[in-house]
């Protein structure tokens, strides 16, 4: 065939011709300039976003794909972002981009508009508490065991568990404590004169408790979930730490040390004695080794006192007082923070936000990016615009949340992507409105009084992508030179 | 020259450099995709590289491949309505045919006067030679039809069909080629289809192929060879000349079209060195088309276009399946191998090899139709087609003889020997590893290079240049679909629109199918001679539910 030939010269000639250009764009050089006889080297970035599909616009010029989406052939230097979502607000950031390489953006997180409010029930509660797997709240309409009550969220229905175990339904309890991960949850309650704790299970429509105290006589002060065994509970009995297995019905007591507080992270397990010292036990060797002094301040405090840990990563530690004194800081380097005074404490994912409640005062403290300067840096601070009182405050996206009762309203505050503050009207304030933050699902609950009936209504607000946010957080502080 | 093709060149010794060249295809093809395998794990970026080179190859040869497959449909389309028989008749009287043929009036359509080119530049070519080719009326062909364990129903439709071609087939001579371990039965029903056919051709021949004959093996090769030597007996003994004589060797199901034998005798003709030529047609697989499975329909489509690509660019053709030749070349050149299972391109190497170089497929574009593999059940049909790609694929075995052939013949020109060797090895590499290499592999390196932490550009540069590559061909696959469609066979009664519609979809399957009946069962081949595992002949298994469709 004549034509066979010269068919295969143009093709090779193709591919002689091409293939250079692919390898050389695959590698990042900008074709125009090659095309010019110059070789540039240039960049990209990769977006992704939550929730997705949304449009990208690189400076200025939109781009067609939706998230998530890379966008390469980049000139080096900054550009700006935007991403845009309808009913959502706008994400805006400056984006660096390096020769031969692609800034990722693995989660942008796109805050809405506007958040889908569920009307939950009419019946007047004390407190809620969501479980944190499955779409099940816990009320409470009373300071009794019997007075729980158990609502799914799915099938709109509300019931009155049934109690299985031999509690009674009269003990008194004092405090609640969902299970991350799971349907299961801890109480901390009062038999008489005596403290218990029990560890309950949801199984709607009932409750199924077990006696955790039975395995250990005598009052308890505080008990905490193994993160890595739910079968395992940590309990402190005046000062001492004690490890109890409930299926195995065996308790081990640990070196005795006199703690006011810990917390568990992973296999280890944080404490602060009376000295305010910060102390970490590996249960497997069963010995206290120091980590690090706290304020000396904390020292005096009766027996009793609770101190609260916090260890939203395994890198950035967070000690708040009974008598409001906090203490922040990352095991095994020095310790950062202390002395803030009068704050209650949140942290999330490796921040730390205090507040002032009384004078609506807003710190928010981030673990230091310069590993010379181990300082938390503070943030914000944030004053309301109106009278009121800061209810609680918390992460989610990642960014600082508010919920502050100010005037005759309840609203949640949050600064938005491109630096700028803005706020949620919630719900109009009653004498008796309370309201409650979940951060961890993402979930605002408040008792709405507009129906003329106190009901509770779920502001719901998108979860967060949690192993997402760690990460970021892991590597923020990995870059800090942290543990 | 005394030589034989077969492996230690039929010493019964294998020289240390011939085993080395038995392991150079699967070593090739190993290291190919263990080491791209290692580089995509340990230099990703690399890899990626690689990949982007390798892919783009693959589509520039796949585009090239779709322009030639246009052209040769184009050149199919062209003879759909000729003549052949009339062309023979005319070339008694070659000037003046010549003549005839020159003061023609211009014909109406594209496709005619393409013919009509064509047709006037052979003959006029032909007209040089010297000495003119002999009439067609003195040209005899020679058809042999091996039977292993193939029921009539199989062999009988294509003897039927032979009677019915444009070509009279009184100037046929049919052997019946029996293996002798055969049962009873096929050959008792071989002699009852000799005694129904026998008067509508030159004669139709049923030779038993003795079982165990030393030197041989239980290959179609030595059952065609033995039938082919009785042939040549037979035409000795009638005073016809061998150059006189073209043998068309097929399968037992094979189904030829009906100008098949006017349009080889032709093609004989017009032929300038015709006694040094091989006879390729387009083979097809229509015979139970509609009835197997779709895998099996995708897959052999996809080889009659492969062969039609081929005969493009006879210089690299080589003869594959059912195909004809000189039966003078087969004689000189000591018939097929006796010890080979791949036959049907042995045959080729063996003549191309024993005239130093001066041999060539002519291909010609009439189809001869076969069935597709196909057995009781979807399982038994997967196994069956696996086990038909393997035996094919095991024509790899052809290499090492060849590359100790070229060695040693140094009348073959050396670029020819280069050009050659380099082609079969090739070809036997690329089956078994390309498959891989775009289905599976081609995909790796991005997330190894994420696994590295790595934010190189080529994480997301590579799945994006691949994607586009992949989309251009999408392009070049939904193309040969519809061509597909002008091979398909008519469904008997109930209307085919929606089958030929779905055969469509069906081209979605090419990815699985590429490493399952293709890189799969090459890789399988390759490494069995690697080890020293040598693959026994194996009659594929080909149940006919239907009557089913011709060629």
């Amino acid at each position: 065939m004549r034509m066979r030939k010269p068919l295969f010269a143009v093709f090779l000639a193709l591919y002689v011709v091409v293939l250079p250009f692919l390898l050389t764009y695959a590698l990042g050089y900008d074709l125009v300039a090659i095309a010019r006889g110059r070789f540039v080297r240039t960049g990209g970035v990769f977006v992704a976003s939550t929730p997705p599909h949304a449009v990208l616009t690189m400076d200025g010029k939109e781009q067609q794909r939706r998230t998530p989406l890379s966008v390469i052939s980049l000139p080096t230097g900054v550009h700006a972002a935007t991403l845009q979502l309808d009913g959502f607000r706008p994400w805006v950031r400056s984006l660096k981009v390096k020769p031969g390489e692609v800034t990722v953006v693995e989660d942008a997180l796109l805050i809405p508009l506007k958040w889908q409010q569920k009307f939950l029930s009419t019946d007047a509660f004390a407190d809620l508490y969501p479980a944190q797997l499955g779409p099940y709240l816990l009320f409470r309409r009373g300071q009794r065991l019997r007075d729980l009550w158990l609502y799914d969220m799915r099938a709109d229905a509300m019931a009155q568990p049934t109690l299985s175990g031999q509690v009674s339904g009269n003990a008194i309890v004092r405090s609640l404590r969902t299970e991350p991960g799971s349907t299961s949850f801890l109480m901390e309650v009062t038999v008489g004169l005596t403290r218990r704790v029990l560890r309950g299970k949801i199984l709607w429509p009932s409750l199924r408790l077990q006696d955790v105290t039975r395995l250990f006589p005598g009052p308890v002060d505080s008990a905490r979930w193994s993160p890595q065994d739910a079968d395992t509970v940590f309990v402190k009995r005046e000062g001492r730490l004690y490890q109890v297995r409930i299926a195995a019905r065996t308790t081990r007591a640990y070196p005795d040390k006199s703690i006011m507080g810990f917390t568990l992270e992973g296999r280890t397990i944080y404490a602060v004695d009376r000295r305010t010292a910060l102390w970490k036990l590996d249960p497997a060797d069963g010995e206290w080794l120091p980590v690090h002094a706290f304020d000396s301040q904390l020292a005096g405090l009766p027996d009793r006192s609770e101190l609260s840990l916090s260890v939203p990563s395994p890198d950035f530690l967070v000690a708040q007082a009974a008598n409001g004194q906090l203490s922040a800081g990352w095991p095994d380097t020095v310790f950062a923070a202390s002395e803030v005074r009068g704050f209650q404490a949140a942290a999330s994912l490796g921040r730390l936000l205090a507040w002032q409640k009384s004078w609506m005062t807003i710190a928010s403290l981030v673990p230091p990016i310069d590993a010379a300067h181990k300082k938390p840096i503070v943030m914000t601070e944030w004053i309301p615009s109106r009278g009121g009182s800061i209810t609680q405050a918390w992460f989610v996206y990642g960014v600082t949340h508010v919920l502050y009762h100010g005037g005759d309203q309840i609203t949640l505050h949050a600064p938005s992507h491109d630096g700028k503050d803005f706020s949620y009207w919630v719900a109009t304030a009653r004498e008796d409105t309370s309201a409650w933050f979940s951060g961890e699902t993402g979930r605002v609950y408040y008792i709405d009084g507009a129906a003329g009936k106190p009901s509770w209504t779920q502001v719901v607000v998108q979860p967060q992508p949690l192993a997402n946010l760690i990460q970021e957080i892991r590597d923020l502080t990995g870059s800090a030179g942290g543990s | 020259m005394s030589f034989t093709f077969s492996r230690g060149l039929g010493t019964g010794t294998v020289s240390p450099l011939e085993r080395f060249f038995e392991l150079v295809p699967a070593i090739l093809s190993w290291t190919i995709i263990i080491g791209l395998l290692a580089l995509t794990i340990f230099q990703p970026v690399v890899a990626a590289l690689l990949i982007i080179t390798f892919v783009f190859s693959w589509l520039v040869r796949m585009l090239y491949s779709n322009v030639m497959l246009g052209v040769s449909f184009v050149r199919m389309r062209a003879e759909r309505g000729t003549d052949w028989m009339a062309r023979l008749h005319g070339m008694d009287d070659l000037r003046g045919y010549v003549r005839r043929l020159s003061a023609m009036d211009r014909q109406k359509t594209y496709f005619d006067r393409l013919s009509h080119r064509n047709h006037l530049r052979e003959v006029k070519e032909i007209l040089k030679s010297d000495p003119h080719p002999p009439s067609w009326d003195l040209v005899r062909n020679v058809v042999i039809i091996p039977i292993a364990r193939e029921s009539r129903a199989i062999f009988e439709p294509g003897i039927v069909r032979m009677t019915e071609c444009s070509y009279p087939s009184e100037r046929i001579l049919v052997i019946l080629a029996v293996e002798g371990r055969a049962a009873d039965e096929v050959k008792k029903t071989a002699r009852v289809v000799r005694l129904k056919y026998r008067r509508s051709f030159l004669d139709l021949l049923v030779v038993i192929h003795p079982d165990g004959v030393p030197g041989e093996g239980r290959v179609k090769g030595a059952n065609s060879t033995y039938a082919a030597k009785a042939g040549a007996a037979w035409l000795r003994k009638k005073g016809i000349p061998l150059e006189h004589a073209i043998i068309s060797c097929f399968d037992a199901d094979t189904v030829v079209s009906h100008d098949y034998f006017a349009c080889l005798t032709y093609h004989f003709l017009v032929c300038p060195d015709r006694t040094h030529a091989s006879f390729q047609p387009v083979p097809v697989y229509q015979n139970n088309f509609w009835e197997a499975p779709a895998f099996a329909r995708i897959l052999d489509v996809g080889s009659s276009f492969s062969q039609l690509t081929q005969s493009t660019d006879p210089a690299a053709l080589v003869t594959f399946s059912s195909h004809s030749m000189s039966f003078k070349a087969l004689d000189e050149i000591g018939y097929w191998p006796v010890d080979m299972i791949s036959d049907d391109s042995s045959i080729y190497w063996k003549a191309y090899i024993f005239y130093h170089g001066r041999y060539s497929v002519v291909p010609m574009l009439v189809t001869v139709s076969m069935d597709l593999a196909q057995d009781d059940n979807w399982l038994k049909t997967v196994t069956n087609t696996y086990k038909q790609r393997r035996r094919w694929a095991w024509g790899v075995e052809a290499f090492p003889i060849v590359m100790m052939a070229f060695l040693h013949d140094r009348l073959i020109p050396l670029g020819a020997r280069i050009k050659q060797g380099f082609r079969l090895l090739q070809a036997h590499v690329s089956w078994a590893t390309w498959p891989f290499l775009l289905t599976i592999m081609s995909w790796l390196p991005a997330p190894f290079i994420a696994m590295g932490a790595s934010h190189s550009v080529v994480r997301y540069s590579e799945p994006r240049i691949l994607s586009t590559l992949f989309n251009l061909a999408i392009g070049g696959f939904l193309l040969s679909a519809l061509l597909s469609q002008i091979f398909l066979p008519r469904t008997k009664g109930k209307p085919h629109i929606g089958k030929r519609a779905l055969h469509i979809l069906e081209w979605l399957l090419v990815p699985p199918i590429s490493i399952v009946f293709g890189g799969l069962p090459a890789i399988d081949a390759q490494t069995r001679m690697l080890v020293g595992k040598r693959l026994g002949f194996w009659v594929t298994r080909k149940a006919r539910t239907g009557s089913g469709q011709r060629a």
